[in-house]
């Protein structure tokens, strides 16, 4: 049986891995070891741990469109909060994800001046942002972490989903805007 | 540091993983870790270690290029063998790949039958196949340079090039060195025509398409 290294694992831009028969434990480690300062984004579903690598493309999408509701939020005069790629983690569900963007929004109270969050007792980001290039968006594991609204960058469109009982389903309108 | 098991490293079609610092010793393990029946396809320069999951696209022009080369020999009458996605390794270059497919043509009657090779002994395959080289993260080139393979052909989105070996590195060329009478580069549009047709009006057009150039 061959073993490697995480550290001789190289994901080049736009692609991505698989790794399956991960424990939760694992999974903590390989976020450890990867760090903070890297490209590569992490999504983790009972076992199975993904590791994407993004395009230029890719970012320069999410920096559009966060800028974009960032206007749109001060346009409004609603305080909120960004976390970019924050990794959440659901240790009961077993999920774990980093999205392109989150936002705290209705519950930015809530969270302001906190330096750690922790799923069990903080709530999740009220937005989360995915860009879809490289086909992979994670509504299983948003949907157990209880993030309220997925907007999602497909194509030519942004499609917007809430969490209704525990399934996304794409809407016209936002919430997150409401109040 | 956390290690992992090559069985859980898991390539979706289409993407590519790169593995660093793998000496020759784990090449070969994880070669034979892999085994033969897999879709993955893998080549190694000097400690990098590329594996590949072709997409099915991939696969078509694979198959439809190759059964080209094969039809143009017949035509020709020119005898060959075809080694499909052989692993191909000199340790003594440290450089080993899987060709999308390989043929022998000048060096076939060296080869005629063979089931095991050795390329410190045996000539590497005359003519290799590539499909969508620029997809793959390690360049090809260098290695088949060591390994020694005379010419290739690249398929890459509709153009398909030829590449000859001059020294130690690839030029690309006009003409086929294996079929120096064809004008190989007119295959996509033909194997692209004949895409809703069927694959035996495919073959029949390549065997026509050859003779009316010889």
């Amino acid at each position: 049986m061959v073993t490697l290294q995480l550290r001789q694992l190289n994901i080049p831009p736009g692609q991505r891995l698989l790794l399956r028969d991960v424990s939760w434990a694992e999974f903590e480690a390989i976020l450890g070891e990867l760090g903070e300062h890297r490209g590569s984004r992490i999504a983790y579903d009972s076992g199975v741990l993904e590791i994407m690598a993004p395009l230029p493309e890719h970012e320069a999408d999410k920096e559009i469109i966060s800028d974009l509701l960032k206007a749109l939020l001060e346009e409004l005069n609603t305080e909120f909060l960004t976390l970019g790629s924050t990794p959440f983690k659901n240790t009961e569900m077993l999920k774990g994800i980093e999205p392109d963007q989150c936002f705290y929004i209705q519950n930015e109270a809530v969270v302001r001046g906190k330096k750690r969050l922790d799923m069990a007792t903080d709530p999740p980001p009220d937005l989360a942002l995915e860009i879809d290039i490289t086909s992979r968006t994670h509504p299983e594991t948003y949907a157990a972490l209880g993030v309220p609204e997925l907007w999602r960058r497909a194509g030519e469109r942004i499609q917007i989903y809430q969490l209704q009982a525990g399934q996304y389903g794409e809407v016209t309108e936002n919430p997150a805007f409401a109040g | 540091m956390v290690t992992l098991q090559l069985r859980q490293l898991q390539v979706p079609p289409g993407q590519r993983l790169l593995l660093h610092d793998i000496s020759w010793a784990e090449f070969e393990a994880i070669l034979e870790e892999l085994g033969e029946h897999r879709a993955a396809r893998v080549a190694y320069n000097s400690g990098i270690l590329e594996i590949m999951a072709p997409l099915p696209e991939h696969e078509y022009f694979k198959e439809t290029i190759g059964d080209a080369v094969k039809d143009i020999a017949e035509t020709l009458e020119q005898n060959y063998e075809s080694y499909g996605s052989t692993t191909w390794r000199r340790q003594a270059e440290q450089a080993g790949l899987e060709p999308d497919n390989c043929f022998y043509f000048q060096n076939e009657a060296l080869v005629r039958g063979k089931l095991h090779f050795d390329l410190s002994q045996d000539p590497p395959p005359d003519l290799a196949l590539e499909i969508d080289v620029t997809n793959k993260s390690l360049d090809r080139f260098p290695i088949y340079a060591r390994l020694g393979v005379p010419e290739i052909w690249c398929y890459d989105d509709g153009t398909l090039s030829i590449y000859l070996l001059q020294q130690d590195r690839y030029a690309q060329a006009e003409q086929s060195q294996t079929f120096p009478s064809l004008k190989v580069q007119e295959l996509p549009q033909l194997i692209e025509g004949y895409r809703d047709r069927g694959r035996l009006a495919l073959r029949r057009a390549v065997r026509e398409w050859v003779r009316e150039q010889s």
